[in-house]
């Protein structure tokens, strides 16, 4: 006599979580072209595939944006924009209902803030309210990397406002800061933890 | 919150009604027509019932009341799957009837923050969005997996003039008429039926339908027949018929003909068949289903027997798989179960129908029908919901819902759209707003863009009322929102979205999201027509300085595009294009001040003011102290305003920078002013008067249009520049008064492209008198100026003033100026802040021929006119004659010498002064001229000068010159010394040796002279023509010479001996020398070019105070066979220090082995060393080798000759004087001898000896080789 079958996985509510609604439609592509639709296909196309990490992100204390800088060939910065905007929303959240991470009182890492259809963010807050963002289309990153990937970020940006010619709360604009940020943003993921 | 009375709640309960169906036949519906009404719309006002008040039984025992109750009455037609392009254009058309009313919503001001979150929930939900959720919920009406849409109960009407009414009815309910659902088998078509015969009054007495109905009971049944009378109103379109059925209007339906014969008692009996027909036949019918069905379900489903079997059963039974699960039929178990839960659902016995669809799900998912177990999950969602038990049983059910629908593909793809639209008003109702957020986020993802539109405006409601707000996901929302309604083309809902999300990127730098929604913003309204709240948005994106150019270029021709469909020129108060730096702003006023350019007005004024201290009559400048106050006579003297004259231009400069990477066309740039001609008020008043206009300005900003009517009292220059992409320019704006009064600068005007002016005002520096601490410390603008009657004004200029040359380059040049009004000016002055560059010249220097007037055979009465020369320049004061006036419109030409003393850039500052002929308010003026010369090397001359060994008072003088300029050639033309003290003459064997005249570029040249000091030694060569000042080096003309005694050169002399004796430290100085050298021109055209070189303080190498000379025979002949030879020689010493000096010579014999070996060690090495030794010495050593050399290996053991005279004198000699000291010496031998075995020690007596050095107060020194043949005497 036949057992009855276990109901089939997928309908338990966490596979549900694991399988993100199929992508159909990415956001605005850009300002200019927001009368075209945007390609359903083009996308995931577009992403480069060695490099996971779409764009960083720095921003001030006030919520303004210090560094933005996207690794995708494609014109998305408008999206890119809107993405880490989105994601301080979150970061708002976390910092002002600390009930949730009590016993993490002084971690600087936020963890994955906004997992949006085809993008992830993850947060890092430092001491003085500045915050970095990563985006990545990774939708399996290892939270240690994660954090590494931070901790790299944040050596860099220290060095990057220790300039003397550096105006605390403007743009960064130092070539050098790029140039290591882009480092950094290559070494992600390629399994160098340490 | 009670979830019967949430929004969800009251949805379902509207929605999750009985269906009722409706078949009528022609007439019937005809007379339903009459009314403008079909049969369903007259009734449905009715179908919902308030207050019911009926007690419902259903499976359990216990009874309760249901108070509201609604049936849904449809069309038989109407019973079917709709059609999805009707659906969605009725949707569509929900969206579109809202577009009309945003519009004026769209005029006003953009939202802000607190206007958004004051608005009541209803307000940011409005109300036509519910109305398109449920439209869309609609669209699935009657769906074949689901059973709340199948009609519960069938509605025959049939009217009272029809033929055999009762035949008619058995047709209504044909097979062949009867909707899909019944037909095909989903549904059980044995349902209630109800017949109803419909009469018109009109037509006739009641007492015929009254028969049919009589006759219908008998043969179709008691209850179930009913009469309806309508239409009694006669009047075709009475009043109060009209308002009767007006309250009714508020459900939609529309009374399109106006006309209604549907009078009170009428409506009165609609209402009383309705409530008789709910209460008496459906809600007993689904009463009596439900019980029925549960005991079916009970006796097959339920205890274990029956689950063991049902699992058996599936299991064997689940060979044939369909795509969607195998086909139910009505009279299958699962859908009499689903049957009974609906039911039970809809007669609000929920927990009977969660019990039920629990069941259904477990058989669903094991026969994997996952469309029909979603549409059970989903039911089951909302029996949680009603019952508000455990919140999380009814999330996980409604997610595993959505879940499922969606996996199944696009035929549960609005049902998981539904699904969704539930599950968030669910989350609403809850207050979990941010999780609703993201359910009609998800659920936009699987609509059409104008739904997704809407769901994701429902998305961003969501976030704006979660706690903690996320206005940052809010405007995104709505800007995803805005851009799919912009893709669906409803720009009118685009335009809103993006202007609610406006205020979350105001204030925040994130300029790429800001531009990107301005500028849609913008463009929609330009598209919709709204031009002016068009522009006013992209006038905040044109001068955007981040983005690419493809964007700018982009943005700024909407701009143009927009502002041209305008047709008008628009006013835009700060323009963003260019951008005019206001802190670059400079206003140049003339008072009593001119400035000969525009370039002269930067020069800091302390500058000029140093400069001019000699210059101007010091009682006006001078305050005793602060407390003085100015003569009240001159009005102008008020102590903020500055002065300017009429009719001379007021200057304003200004910087303007254009951000944009596309060049932009910038015209009619000019000045906005004011010129008030009033000027009897006092200073006091004045200053309140403009002060208060100042304010008047701040406040209201009145347009540009109130300034431009003053054109009669001054005119505006307008300028016309194109700036390139980044370009920063500096402009110069004029305004030229006429009249005398207040001039007051007020802003700047321009117009962008032909088609936009912008302005902006001069902000004035408020806190003048606020802030004590800072007066003075930083400039503030001055924009009031007092206009004065008009004054002469000279303009001058330096004519040819090189603003390139080489060092040492001498030019004559004219200085014109010019007055330009009617009234002379006179008593004119000038000072030169470089007099070592420029020299005034004299009046009739003007007329001379340059270099030739500079010759020495122009003989004059030179040395006078220098002397003369010599105190003006000093003070670099230089005074016009006093007869000299400049006429109006006259000009005047006075020349002026410049000579390139030094290489580097040089500012020369000239000041003019000049007083007024006639009695004005300025008495005097300045003229200010400013240039640059920038002084290349050219040669490079220095001078070595040496004592010279073989005569008194004679140097030998190495002249350097090495030509440090790249390409140029120098001609050396002559060589002088400067006064009449030294003669330089070339050394003798200047003949055989080719002499260099020309220097070529890089190359160094050096040669030799020797120089005489005249006054001392009575040389016979003084006499002689041949030995002057001066010696020409060119191969020319000899008498080619210039007199450098003359004015330019020895005034420029004058002043290069300052410099240069201030540099160098020499303690004493012989002479200067100028060397005179042409250009070699490398054209022919251009004139020749004189260059004079300088070298002033000129001293020996080596300075010993005592200089000696032995004097006495060269050969002697001498017969050695008669006796030894005595030879007597004289030394001569001169004292050239300025102190008593005792010399002291010392005689040896011993030193002859040395003396002896030195020489001829000189010899061995040849030229190889430079010894401090005369050309002169030298040559005859050579012209002696010959002879002598045999002789002196022989005497080399013997002391060739020995001192004889004295071993030791002293001699005191005065300064500049010179004593000879004779000596004897007695030879032995012939050949040649060295009498340089002697040595001398001095001692300067100074008057203050403590001060002298050491070194210099005494010293040493050995005697100079001194040959002499002697040959044997016959």
């Amino acid at each position: 006599m036949p057992s009855p079958s276990s109901p089939p996985r997928a309908h338990g509510p966490t596979t549900s979580r694991e399988q993100p609604p199929s992508i159909r439609r990415a956001p605005p592509s850009r300002c200019s072209r927001v009368n075209c639709r945007p390609a359903d296909s083009a996308a995931p196309d577009q992403l480069p595939s060695g490099n996971m990490i779409v764009c960083v992100a720095v921003v001030g204390h006030q919520n303004n944006p210090l560094y933005l800088q996207s690794f995708t060939e494609a014109d998305d910065a408008l999206k890119l924009h809107h993405v880490v905007h989105c994601s301080l929303d979150v970061i708002d959240e976390r910092v002002n209902n600390p009930k949730r991470s009590a016993p993490t009182l002084n971690e600087t890492f936020l963890g994955l803030l906004y997992p949006t259809e085809n993008y992830k963010v993850y947060g890092y807050l430092t001491n003085t309210k500045v915050k970095f963002l990563m985006v990545t289309t990774d939708l399996d990153v290892k939270d240690a990397d994660a954090r590494n990937f931070f901790r790299k970020f944040h050596a860099a940006y220290v060095d990057a406002v220790s300039n003397p010619f550096h105006v605390p709360g403007k743009k960064i604009a130092s070539r050098s800061f790029g140039a290591r940020v882009s480092t950094i943003v290559k070494s992600f993921g390629s399994g160098t933890v340490g | 919150m009670d979830p019967l009375r949430s929004y969800l709640g009251r949805i379902l309960l509207e929605d999750v009604t009985p269906v009722v169906m409706v078949l009528t036949t022609p007439l019937a519906e005809a007379a339903c027509r009459k009314s403008g009404l079909s049969f369903v719309d007259m009734l449905s006002p009715f179908s919902l019932f308030k207050k019911i008040d009926v007690p419902v039984r259903t499976a359990s025992d216990q009874p309760y009341r249901l108070q509201q109750f609604k049936i849904r009455m449809v069309y038989a037609s109407d019973v079917r799957k709709q059609d999805c392009e009707v659906a969605d254009a009725r949707i569509k058309q929900v969206v579109s009837e809202a577009n009309e009313n945003a519009l004026p919503d769209l005029l006003s001001d953009p939202p802000q923050l607190e206007d958004v979150l004051k608005k009541p929930e209803a307000e940011l939900c409005p109300l036509w969005i519910k109305r398109f959720n449920r439209e869309l919920v609609r669209t699935l009406s009657f769906s074949d997996h689901e059973t709340f849409d199948h009609p519960v109960a069938c509605l025959l009407v049939v009217s009272s003039k029809d033929k055999e009414p009762i035949s008619k009815f058995a047709d209504l309910f044909n097979a062949n008429q009867l909707p899909p659902l019944l037909n095909e088998g989903i549904m059980d078509p044995q349902i209630l039926k109800h017949y109803l015969l419909l009469h018109e009054q009109q037509d006739g007495p009641q007492e015929i339908a009254v028969n049919i109905l009589a006759e219908m009971r008998t043969t179709l049944g008691l209850n179930d027949c009913k009469l309806l009378s309508i239409n009694s109103s006669t009047q075709a379109d009475g009043s109060d018929a009209d308002n009767s059925w007006s309250t009714y209007k508020a459900h939609g339906l529309h009374n399109h003909e106006g006309t209604c014969f549907l009078n009170m008692d009428d409506m009165n009996e609609i209402k009383d068949f309705m409530q008789d027909f709910a209460s008496n036949h459906i809600i007993p019918y689904m009463e009596q289903k439900i019980r029925v069905l549960n005991q079916q379900v009970a006796t097959t489903r339920k205890g274990f027997r029956n689950q063991i079997k049902n699992l058996w059963w599936r299991k064997r039974d689940d060979v044939p798989e369909a795509a969607n699960g195998p086909v139910y039929t009505f009279t299958s178990i699962e859908s009499q179960i689903r049957v009974l839960s609906d039911y039970a659902f809809m007669l609000r016995d929920y927990e009977l129908a969660l019990s039920n669809y629990r069941l259904l799900s477990t058989d669903y998912k094991l026969d994997k029908a996952w469309k029909r177990f979603a549409g059970v999950q989903e039911m089951s969602g909302l029996c949680y919901f009603m019952l508000d038990q455990s919140r999380k049983d009814a999330e996980y059910c409604m997610e595993n819902a959505f879940t499922t629908y969606l996996r199944i593909g696009s035929s549960g793809q609005r049902n998981a759209t539904r699904c969704g639209l539930w599950w968030a008003e669910m989350l609403k109702t809850r207050g979990q707003h941010r999780e609703a957020s993201t359910v009609y986020f998800r659920i936009s993802n699987e609509e059409p863009s104008l739904h997704s539109a809407v769901l994701l405006e429902q998305a961003a409601c969501c976030y704006l009322l979660s706690s903690p707000r996320m206005l940052r996901k809010y405007g995104f929302h709505l800007i995803l929102a805005g851009n799919s309604y912009y893709l669906s083309d409803q720009k009118q809902h685009a335009v809103r979205a993006y202007r609610n999300a406006l205020f979350v990127y105001k204030q925040n730098p994130w300029s790429y999201i800001n531009n990107h929604v301005h500028f849609n913003v913008g463009r929609w309204y330009g598209v919709l027509g709204i031009f002016d709240v068009a522009i006013k948005h992209l006038l905040e994106v044109i001068a955007c300085s981040h983005q690419s150019l493809t964007t700018q270029s982009m943005f700024l021709n909407d701009f143009f595009h927009f502002v041209q469909s305008t047709g008008e020129k628009f006013d835009v108060y700060k323009l963003q294009l260019p951008v005019f730096n206001m802190s670059s702003l400079r206003v140049v006023n003339e008072d009593h001040r001119t400035y000969a350019s525009n370039a002269d007005v930067d020069v800091n004024e302390s500058i000029w003011q140093e400069l001019e201290e000699e210059l101007i009559p010091s009682s006006s400048v001078v305050r005793t102290n602060w407390l003085d106050t100015q003569p009240k006579s001159s009005p102008f003297r008020n102590n903020k305003a500055c002065v300017c004259v009429a009719g001379e231009a007021v200057k304003l400069n200004v910087e303007l920078k254009n951000p944009l990477q596309i060049s932009v066309n910038v015209s009619g740039i000019s000045l906005i002013c004011q010129l008030s001609t009033n000027l009897n008020a006092s200073g006091a008043e004045t200053g309140a008067l403009t002060t208060a206009a100042e304010e008047d300005i701040a406040t209201t900003k009145p347009s540009i249009s109130t300034f431009e009517s003053d054109g009669n009292n001054f005119t505006l220059s307008k300028l016309d520049i194109v700036l390139g992409g980044g370009e920063t320019k500096r402009i110069q704006l004029e305004v030229t008064p006429k009249v005398v009064g207040i001039l007051k600068l007020v802003g700047i005007r321009w117009t962008l492209s032909d088609s936009v002016v912008g302005y902006q005002y001069f902000e004035v520096a408020t806190q003048k008198k606020n802030k004590k601490g800072k007066r003075g410390a930083r400039r503030s603008l001055n924009n009031n100026l007092i206009v004065i009657k008009g004054l002469p004004k000279l303009t001058g200029y330096i004519e040819c003033l090189p603003t390139k040359a080489f060092t040492g380059d001498l030019q004559l040049l004219t200085l014109n100026l010019r007055n330009q009004s009617e009234h002379a000016v006179k008593n004119i002055k000038m000072k030169i802040s470089h007099p070592r560059f420029v020299i005034p010249g004299d009046s009739s220097d003007l007329d001379l021929e340059f270099p030739q007037c500079l010759r020495k055979h122009v003989q004059s009465d030179s040395n006078t006119v220098s002397e003369g020369t010599k105190e003006n320049v000093k003070g670099s004061l230089f005074a016009f004659p006093q007869d000299i006036k400049i006429q109006g419109g006259a000009t005047f030409s006075w020349p002026i010498w410049f000579h390139a003393a030094t290489p580097g850039n040089f500012s020369l500052y000239l000041s003019l002064y000049y007083e007024m002929e006639s009695t004005t308010d300025i008495p005097y003026r300045t003229l200010r001229m400013h240039y640059n010369v920038e002084i290349l090397p050219s040669l490079d001359v220095s001078f070595a000068i040496s004592m010279c060994s073989s005569g008194l008072q004679e140097y030998i003088v190495r002249m350097d010159v090495i030509n440090k300029t790249p390409s140029d050639s120098f001609a050396l033309h002559q060589l002088s010394c400067v006064g009449t003290k030294w003669a330089v003459s070339t050394l003798p064997s200047r003949d055989s040796i080719s002499f260099v005249e020309t220097v070529p570029s890089n190359q160094a040249v050096s040669c030799f002279f020797k120089i005489k000091d005249l006054s001392t030694s009575s040389c016979i060569e003084a006499a002689d023509g041949s030995c002057g000042s001066d010696i020409v080096l060119s191969p020319g003309d000899s008498t080619d010479v210039f007199d450098v005694s003359r004015t330019p050169i020895t005034d420029f002399h004058y002043q290069e001996r300052h410099q240069q004796g201030k540099l160098a430290k020499v303690p004493r100085s012989l002479l200067d020398f100028i060397l005179i050298s042409k250009a070699v021109a490398v054209s022919s055209s251009k004139s020749e070019q004189l260059l004079s070189h300088h070298t002033c303080h000129c001293s020996a190498l080596i300075q010993n105070p005592v200089w000696w000379l032995m004097e006495g025979p060269r050969t002697i002949t001498h017969d050695f066979s008669k006796s030894c030879c005595e030879a007597n020689i004289e030394l001569v010493i001169h004292n050239s220090s300025e102190h008593n000096t005792t010399v002291r010579v010392v005689t040896s014999d011993c030193m002859a082995e040395k003396s002896q070996t030195a020489p001829s060690h000189e010899f061995a090495s040849g030229q190889g060393g430079w010894y401090d030794v005369s050309l002169e010495n030298d040559i005859k050593a050579i012209a002696s080798t010959k002879g002598a050399h045999s002789e002196k290996q022989s005497s080399e053991s013997i002391s060739p000759f020995v001192w004889c005279s004295l071993s030791s004198a002293q001699v005191d000699l005065k300064p500049d004087s010179s004593a000879k000291i004779p000596l004897k010496v007695c030879i032995f031998a012939p050949g040649t001898y060295d009498f340089s075995t002697y040595e001398l020690h001095w001692q300067v007596h100074s008057s203050e000896s403590g001060q002298v050095d050491e070194n210099v107060t005494s010293g040493g020194g050995q005697g100079y080789p001194f040959y002499v043949n002697v040959l044997q005497g016959a």
